[in-house]
C-alpha cells in the first residue's frame, strides 16, 4: 500500500493537477458561498472540461470544487444567514450570531479550521481505512438507511425548542415537499395537481434558496438604511481571531463530529447538510456551554464546519469502492470518473491503482490548500458585512435567480422557489423555525423509501429495524436523543418552579 | 430632491431596459435569419445540446458525453450534454419535443420512454414526434443471484425456490419501470409471486445482492462482472432475446425455461421530426464519423458498452416491436 | 371589534386546514396501482393524520396559553405605524411579480427590474449603488451564457 501511496504522490505532482486543486478550490470557494450556487451545479459545468484532461487533474478539479464548495457555504451561512449549499444549514444556528456579536472573523476562522480539520481526517481515513469501513458500510441495507434517517430526524427535538409540536409540524411540512413529484418505488406521481413540472420533485436547491435566502431576504425587508446606526458610526469588525484556549475548547466538538461526519458521509443519500444537523446536535448535549448554543458559540460552528466537511472524504468511500454515490456531488463525481474510462467498483483499486491513489492523497493536498487559501483570503471577504444591506439584498436576489434557473432549465421553478420562500417568511412569522423543515426534506424520502424497502424485505414486520444490529443502534441514538432532550425539559421545568 | 434622484435613476433604468430589450432583439433576429435561410443551408452555426433524460454518470449519459466530445470536432461547434432528469425520463422527453426544431437539439432516448412509460405517466410527446438518429448501445437485462449467500445457483433453483417462498428481487425501477414489467411477466407467467424491491442505482441492487439483503436482483452488463469474478454474484437467466456471452459463460435466454418474455434494453439518439431533411442527414454523417473514430470504439470497448450502430429505421422497427410486446406485458400482469 | 389571538393559535387553525384538505386530497393525487399493503399513500397519510393531530393540539396549546395579542379592527389600525408594518409585503409582492414575468419578459429585463426595484423599495440613494446593482445583472447573464453554457431565459 505505502508504495501505492508513493506513486500516487509522483503523479499527483505536477503542475497540472496542482493548479486544478487551486482552481477548483477558487472556483468552489466562491460557488459555494453564492446562495442558490452549489458545488453539485459547479462540477456539472466543469464536466466537459475534464475530458480533455489526465484522469488525476480532471478528478483533483472536481473534488477542490466539492471541498472549496462545501467550506464556501460557510462564509455566506455566518456572515448573512443565508447558507451557501445545503451542508451549511447547521453553521448558520451559531455562526450568524457571532457576527451580529461583531465575531463574524473569528466565526470565519474557526469555520475554515473545523473545515480543514474534518476534510482532512476523513481524506486520511479514505486513505488508509476505505476498505475496512466499505466492508461494514456495505452490509447497511433499508433498514440501517432508515434509522439513520429516524436519528437525523430525532434533533427535531433538541432543536424546536420553543415548542416541540411546531417543530413536528416543520418537520411534517418538509417531508411533504420531498415527496411532491414521482415516487421512485412506484413511479406513480403525487401530490403535482396535473403539473408535469412537478413531476420530476422539487429539486433541493430550489427549496433551498426559497427557504433559506428569499425568506431571509423577506424578513429583512423591513431594514431601513436611513436608521441604521451602525452605518453612521463606521463598524468596525472585530479582527479578534481564534484564540488557542478556543482553539482546545473546540477540538473535542470538531474530533466527535469529524467521527459522525465520516459515518454519515459513507452511508448512502445522505450528505453534508444531515452530518452537520447530527454532529451540531451531539456536541450541545456533551459541551458544558450546551446552553449558550444558538446565541453564537463558537463550538456550534466548529461542530458543524468540520462535520460537513469529513463527509468529503467518507462519501468517497461507497464511491470508489461500490460505484454507489454517498450524497448529490459525488453522483456527479462518478460521472467524472466513468467518462475517464474508468468504473468505480471492487477493481477500481486493482486496475488503477496509481490514479485512485493519487486522488486520494490529492483530496489532502485539497484540504491544505483550502486551508491556505481561506486563511489568506478571510480577511477580505468579512468585509461583506460591510456592504450596505439594500445592495446586498438587490444582488443576492439576481444570483439566487440564476442559480435555481440552472439547477433545472426552468423558470417554472425559480416561481416555485419564490412562493417557497414567501411561505417560509409567514411560517417564521408564526414562530416556526426552518431547521426542522430543511431536516424534513432532506431526510425525507430517505426515511420513505427505505421504510417501504424494509417492509417488502420483512414481509411488512417491523422487527426488522430492531433485529438488525446496526438499524438498532441508530435508533437507539434516536430514542436517547429524544429522551434527553424530555430530560432536559423537565430539568429545566424544575429550576424555573424552585 | 429626493423625487430628481427617483426620477434619474428610473431614467437609467429605462435606458438600460431598452438597452437591453435592443440586444436581446437583435439576437433573436439574428437566430430567425439562421433557421429561414434555408432550413440547414447554414447548419451548423452554434452550439448543440444533447439532453440527456437520466442523470449524470448512468451508462446513456457517460456515452452521450463521449459522443459529445468526439462529434464537436466534426460539428465544429461545442456540444453541450444536459441533464433533464425526473419522471422516469419523460421531463427530458417532453423538453426535447417542445425544444426549436432548427437542429440543434437531440436528445438520449431509449425503448421504455415510448413503449411503457406513457401507459403510466401522462407524457407531452409520442413516437411520431422524433426522427431516430442512431442507436447507442444495447443492454442485456439478467438475473443475478449470490452463489456464495444463498442456494441459488442456476435459474432452476429461483423457479424451485419460488414454488415455495414469495421471491424478493432487487431491481433499479419499480412499477411502470421496465424491469419491474418484464420481470412481473416473467414470474407470472412462471405462477411464482415476486415483489421487488426498488432501489435508486443499478449500483445499490448488486450491493443489495452481493451483501445478501435480497436473495436477487436485476442487473445489466458489464456493472456486476466485478462480483462474479469474485463469486459473489452471478447471472443466471437473461431477458435478451438471444443467449448472451459473458466472460463467464453463455447465459441463456427466458425461452429456455418457457418463458415468453424478452426484453433488450437499448439506447439511441434521436431529434425532433421537424427538424429539415438535410440536418439530419448532417447528424448521421456526423455520427458515422463518430462510430468510425478510434478513440470512441476503444472507449466503448474499455468501459464494456456494446456499440450499437443501427440507423434511423432500425431503431424505428426495435421501438415499434417493443410497443407491441409491452401491450402483451402489461395485459398480463394487471 | 376585538380578536385576540398568538401564534400557536394561527398556526393550529391553518395547519388544520391543510391537513384536512390535503388529507381529502390523497386519493385524487395519488393514483397508486400497487397492490401492497404499504404503497405510494401509506406514509402521506399516516403523515397527514400526524400533522391534523398535531394542529389540534396546537390550537388547545393556543386557545389556554393567556399570552394574546390584541387588536381592534377600526380605523386607527390605518395609521403609519402599522402601515409601514406591512412593507415587507410589498417585496414579496415584487417577488412574486418577477416570478411571473421571468418567462415572458427574459433574465436581465425582469431582474433589472427586480433588482433596481429592490434599491428604490429601500430608498437608496447613491446612484452608484443602482449602476453596480445593473452591472451584476449583466455579468451574470454573461457567466452564465457565455462561460457556463446555461442559457438564462
Amino acid at each position: 500500500m505505502i508504495e501505492y501511496i508513493i506513486a500516487g504522490f509522483s503523479a499527483l505532482l505536477t503542475f497540472e493537477s496542482l493548479l486544478a486543486i487551486i482552481i477548483g478550490l477558487v472556483c468552489g470557494i466562491v460557488i459555494g458561498a453564492i446562495p442558490g450556487l452549489t458545488a453539485d451545479l459547479a462540477i456539472i459545468l466543469c464536466l466537459p472540461i475534464t475530458y480533455s484532461m489526465d484522469p488525476v487533474p480532471a478528478i483533483l478539479l472536481c473534488l477542490g470544487l466539492y471541498c472549496g464548495g462545501t467550506y464556501g457555504g460557510s462564509i455566506t451561512a455566518i456572515l448573512i444567514n443565508t447558507p451557501g449549499t445545503p451542508a451549511n444549514a447547521a453553521t448558520m444556528l451559531d455562526g450568524y450570531p457571532m457576527t451580529k456579536k461583531g465575531k463574524a472573523f473569528k466565526a470565519l476562522t474557526m469555520a475554515l479550521y473545523a473545515s480543514f480539520v474534518g476534510g482532512i481526517i476523513s481524506a486520511l481515513i479514505l486513505l488508509f481505512a476505505a476498505p475496512n469501513i466499505a466492508k461494514i458500510t456495505m452490509h447497511f441495507g433499508p433498514p440501517e438507511y432508515f434509522s439513520i434517517a429516524i436519528f437525523g430526524l430525532s434533533i427535531i427535538a433538541s432543536i424546536s425548542n420553543k415548542n416541540i409540536i411546531k417543530g413536528l409540524i416543520g418537520g411534517i411540512v418538509g417531508i411533504f415537499v420531498a415527496i411532491i413529484g414521482q415516487d421512485s418505488v412506484s413511479g406513480v406521481v403525487r401530490f403535482t395537481f396535473g403539473s408535469s413540472k412537478l413531476a420530476g420533485g422539487i429539486p433541493l436547491i430550489v427549496t433551498l434558496v426559497g427557504l433559506f435566502a428569499l425568506a431571509e431576504l423577506i424578513s429583512k425587508a423591513d431594514y431601513r438604511p436611513n436608521e441604521d446606526m451602525s452605518r453612521k458610526t463606521k463598524l468596525k469588525i472585530d479582527r479578534e481571531t481564534v484564540s488557542f484556549g478556543e482553539f482546545k475548547r473546540c477540538i473535542k466538538a470538531m474530533l466527535v463530529s469529524t467521527g459522525i461526519g465520516t459515518i454519515v458521509g459513507a452511508t448512502p443519500g445522505t450528505g453534508g447538510g444531515i452530518a452537520a444537523f447530527i454532529s451540531y446536535d451531539q456536541t450541545k448535549k456533551m459541551s458544558k456551554r450546551g446552553d449558550e448554543f444558538g446565541t453564537g458559540e463558537i463550538e456550534g460552528v466548529a461542530a458543524s464546519e468540520s462535520a460537513n466537511n469529513a463527509t468529503t472524504g467518507s462519501t468517497l468511500i461507497p464511491l470508489l469502492t461500490l460505484g454507489i454515490p454517498g450524497d448529490g456531488c459525488t453522483a456527479i463525481l462518478l460521472g467524472a470518473l466513468m467518462l475517464q474510462g474508468m468504473v468505480p467498483g471492487p477493481s477500481l483499486f486493482k486496475d488503477f491503482p496509481d490514479t485512485i491513489y493519487a486522488i486520494m492523497v490529492g483530496l489532502l493536498f485539497v484540504n491544505i490548500f483550502m486551508l491556505i487559501i481561506g486563511k489568506l483570503f478571510t480577511r477580505y471577504y468579512v468585509n461583506i458585512t460591510r456592504i450596505p444591506y439594500e445592495l446586498m439584498s438587490a444582488i443576492i436576489v439576481i444570483y439566487c435567480v440564476a442559480g435555481t434557473f440552472s439547477s433545472e432549465a426552468s423558470t417554472f421553478h425559480v416561481l416555485v422557489s419564490i412562493i417557497i420562500g414567501i411561505v417560509s417568511f409567514i411560517l417564521r412569522k408564526l414562530d416556526f423555525g426552518v431547521v426542522p423543515i430543511i431536516l424534513g426534506v432532506v431526510l425525507g424520502s430517505l426515511v420513505e423509501l427505505n421504510f417501504r424497502r424494509s417492509m417488502v424485505l420483512s414481509n411488512n414486520s417491523m422487527s426488522i429495524f430492531i433485529s438488525r444490529p446496526f438499524s438498532l443502534i441508530f435508533l437507539l441514538l434516536a430514542a436517547f436523543s429524544v429522551v434527553f432532550f424530555f430530560y432536559k425539559l423537565i430539568k429545566s421545568g424544575k429550576k424555573e418552579t424552585t | 430632491m429626493k423625487s430628481k434622484r427617483v426620477l434619474s435613476a428610473m431614467l437609467v433604468m429605462t435606458i438600460m431596459c431598452y438597452l437591453v430589450s435592443g440586444c436581446g432583439k437583435s439576437e433573436q433576429s439574428g437566430s430567425k435569419d439562421g433557421t429561414a435561410k434555408g432550413g440547414g443551408g447554414n447548419f451548423p452555426a452554434k452550439q448543440a445540446t444533447i439532453i440527456c433524460p437520466w442523470g449524470v454518470g448512468g451508462g446513456a449519459d457517460v456515452i452521450a458525453r463521449k459522443i459529445a466530445q468526439v462529434a464537436e470536432e466534426h460539428l465544429g461547434y461545442p456540444i453541450i450534454v444536459e441533464n433533464h432528469t425526473g419522471a422516469s425520463g419523460t421531463i427530458g422527453m417532453n423538453d426535447a419535443a417542445k425544444a426549436p426544431a432548427d437542429g440543434y437539439t437531440l436528445v438520449t432516448a431509449n425503448g421504455p420512454l415510448f413503449s411503457l412509460t406513457p401507459k403510466f405517466l401522462d407524457v407531452n410527446y409520442e413516437l411520431s414526434d422524433f426522427t431516430f438518429l442512431r442507436g447507442m448501445r444495447t443492454v442485456a437485462l439478467m438475473i443475478i443471484t449470490n452463489p456464495q449467500k444463498t442456494d441459488l445457483k442456476t435459474f432452476d433453483d429461483v423457479i424451485e425456490y419460488g414454488k415455495s417462498e414469495k421471491i424478493k428481487y432487487a431491481t433499479s425501477s419499480g412499477p411502470g419501470g421496465d424491469q419491474y414489467v418484464v420481470a412481473s411477466a416473467a414470474f407470472k407467467s412462471l405462477g411464482i409471486d415476486a415483489e421487488p424491491v426498488v432501489f435508486e442505482s443499478q449500483a445499490e441492487v448488486l450491493n443489495a445482492v452481493v451483501s445478501g439483503q435480497v436473495m436477487m436482483g436485476l442487473a445489466t452488463p458489464p456493472a456486476y462482472y466485478d462480483f462474479e469474478e469474485e463469486g459473489t454474484a452471478k447471472a443466471v437467466a437473461t431477458f435478451y432475446p438471444e443467449p448472451v456471452e459473458t466472460p463467464f459463460g453463455v447465459i441463456e435466454t427466458m425461452k429456455n425455461w418457457g418463458v415468453d418474455v424478452e426484453f433488450a434494453g437499448m439506447d439511441c439518439l434521436a431529434i425532433s421530426s421537424e427538424v429539415p431533411e438535410d440536418v439530419i442527414k448532417k447528424w448521421e454523417e456526423i455520427l458515422t464519423k463518430v462510430y468510425k473514430d478510434e478513440e470512441f470504439i476503444s472507449y466503448m470497448e474499455e468501459m464494456g458498452f456494446p456499440v450499437w450502430d443501427a440507423d434511423s429505421t432500425e431503431v424505428q422497427n426495435f421501438v415499434e416491436k417493443q410497443m407491441d410486446s409491452m401491450d402483451d406485458y402489461v395485459e398480463l400482469i394487471k | 371589534m376585538k380578536i385576540k389571538y398568538n401564534s400557536n393559535l394561527i398556526s393550529g387553525a391553518l395547519f388544520l386546514v391543510v391537513g384536512i384538505t390535503m388529507r381529502l386530497l390523497v386519493p385524487s393525487q395519488i393514483k397508486t396501482y400497487e397492490t401492497s399493503d404499504i404503497n405510494a399513500a401509506t406514509i402521506p397519510m399516516l403523515l397527514l393524520n400526524m400533522l391534523i393531530l398535531l394542529s389540534i393540539i396546537l390550537l388547545i396549546q393556543g386557545i389556554c396559553d393567556k399570552a394574546k395579542k390584541e387588536v381592534i379592527l377600526s380605523k386607527k389600525l390605518l395609521n403609519k405605524e402599522t402601515l409601514a408594518k406591512l412593507k415587507p409585503l410589498i417585496y414579496m409582492l415584487m417577488l412574486l411579480a418577477y416570478g411571473m414575468i421571468l418567462p415572458y419578459a427574459g433574465f436581465t429585463i425582469s431582474s433589472l427590474l427586480l433588482s433596481n426595484g429592490i434599491l428604490l423599495y429601500f430608498g437608496a440613494r447613491k446612484w452608484w449603488f443602482y449602476v453596480i446593482v445593473s452591472a451584476n445583472i449583466f455579468i451574470a447573464y454573461y457567466v452564465f451564457s457565455n462561460l457556463l453554457n446555461v442559457a438564462l431565459p
